[in-house]
């Protein structure tokens, strides 16, 4: 499947640019939604149902944008969706949250497939990087009680003409790839390897993050966007140069020790959370690769599936034990055995190597 | 804590109970689906995943007014009206659902189906509550 007639880095910036802000407006609600006098069960259901939606979503999402031809009309309509919620939130914020859910899953889905059409692991940093940044953006300014929803509601209505403005009409046509996927079946190994990948690297981060949210620690969370916004853009970069997957054992196994023994640096602490955070693109990557250019579900098991999956291990029993430097060093060395013996397919052919 | 009932909802226990529910919603009325032949396996869970998150989208959207309507009953009826509510509310939902993902099966056989694996997933969440 290829996209044709996009002119790259302005489109890329510009989807980043959107990604961030629907992020914010995201990351307000759920802050808001926090803070509300509501029924607690009103509020964790409201954060439940809008990750189920907008994490959980994707891969559907994912295979119903495989079967349409113009992903410019998912964009329009993820941030048509976006200023409904915002529009609606004063007066309904439960139909918002289902409305952004919703919304959100569109707009990773379609806007990364945009993004990662030539699979490069920058592109993808660069659209993903302000995610996170927006997300925590959005809390603080809820939890500073900042009402930002009229700038919000003018900065997606002039996102969303932006959109309509593009100059070019994003189609991607059906090639032969399809047809090959079907002959060379997609090796499980792999992909079990690369989403454990993806949800040991972000499982720290969110951790982190929910444990932080609770003592309300803003200057750390402001540290730990930044460190992620810089950790994807730079790590796509250094991915695409070096190897996807040696960069991913690299900045894993250097990660790991600075996230675990060093949580109360807020130092190292940054730089690893940004290490963690960087290996996101080269995952992603290496998913679109081993999916034989499967974009649409390959981003949506990155960018949803995968991160939901390490999300519900945090609703379990086992939640206190994940939680440890002995689970998340533990599970650092099953991923970097993985990924030295999962290297080749049956054919012999490398799947996991971007130079091949 | 007023604990109002929904389908696939749960939307009412908290914690992991909410996913152990939502798995078992979604495990049973595929298998329900499947014990009718009402469509291949792969399918069936298909559609009980995508039904099962609908209704628990307007289980969330509707969790005040159904309240407010059950709180008419008085305190030992509103837990009854609250299930019957939620139960027919779901009902509709889902066969809608259900007939617009699975356009070719006539609508006899859809409410049919929608019947039965509603009775099936709330007598699961009504253990649920009780344990």
């Amino acid at each position: 499947m290829k996209l044709k007639k996009i002119k790259k880095l302005p489109v890329i910036l510009l989807l980043g640019l959107g990604h961030g802000l629907n992020d914010l407006t995201a990351g307000f609600f759920l802050g808001s939604l926090v803070l509300m006098k509501a029924d607690i069960l009103q509020i964790s259901m409201g954060l439940f149902l809008y990750n189920l939606l907008a994490f959980g979503g994707q891969y559907p999402v994912a295979i119903f944008i495989e079967k349409k031809r113009s992903l410019k009309q998912f964009l329009l309509l993820s941030y048509g969706l976006n200023i409904f919620a915002i529009v609606s939130f004063s007066f309904m914020p439960q139909l918002s949250i289902v409305l952004a859910g919703i919304g959100s899953a569109i707009y990773h889905v379609a806007g990364g497939t945009v993004c990662a059409e030539k699979n490069k692991a920058v592109n993808i940093g660069i659209f993903a990087a302000p995610g996170v940044a927006g997300l925590i953006t959005g809390g603080y300014l809820a939890y500073a009680g900042i009402n930002i929803l009229p700038a919000l509601l003018i900065a997606s209505t002039v996102f969303f003409i932006l959109l309509t403005m593009l100059p070019f009409k994003i189609i991607y046509e059906k090639d032969n790839e399809f047809a090959e996927n079907k002959k060379n079946p997609l090796d499980q190994h792999d992909i079990i390897m690369i989403l454990l990948l993806t949800i040991i690297s972000l499982r720290s981060v969110i951790w982190n993050v929910f444990q932080l949210m609770y003592e309300n620690n803003y200057h750390w969370l402001i540290a730990i966007a930044i460190a992620a916004f810089i950790g994807k853009i730079a790590g796509g970069w250094l991915a695409d140069k070096i190897g996807w997957r040696l960069y991913l054992m690299i900045s894993l196994a250097v990660a790991t020790p600075l996230v675990t023994f060093f949580r109360k640096e807020l130092l190292l602490f940054s730089i690893g959370v940004g290490l963690l955070q960087s290996g996101i693109p080269a995952s992603t990557s290496l998913l679109i690769h081993a999916m034989r250019g499967r974009i649409q579900r390959a981003i949506g098991l990155s960018f949803g599936t995968a991160i939901i999956g390490g999300a519900i291990i945090f609703y379990t029993p086992a939640r206190s034990f994940l939680l440890s430097n002995t689970a998340l060093c533990s599970i650092t060395v099953i991923i970097l055995v993985l990924l030295f013996f999962v290297r080749k397919n049956k054919t012999g052919v490398s799947v996991l190597d971007n130079n091949n | 804590m007023n604990f109002t009932l929904l389908d696939g909802g749960g939307a009412f226990l908290l914690g992991y109970l909410i996913i152990l529910f939502l798995v078992a919603a979604i495990v049973s009325e595929a298998i329900v689906m499947i014990l009718l032949k009402f469509n291949k396996a792969g399918k069936c869970f298909l559609d009980a995943l995508l039904i099962n998150i609908a209704s628990l989208v307007a289980g969330y959207l509707l969790l005040d007014p159904v309240q407010n309507i059950s709180d008419k009953f008085g305190s030992r009826l509103q837990i009854f009206a609250e299930i019957l509510i939620m139960f027919l509310i779901t009902l509709l939902i889902e066969a809608g659902l259900l007939m617009l993902l699975n356009k070719a099966k006539n609508s006899k056989q859809v409410w049919l189906t929608a019947f039965i694996m509603n009775l099936v997933s709330y007598l699961i969440l009504w253990a649920f509550l009780s344990f």
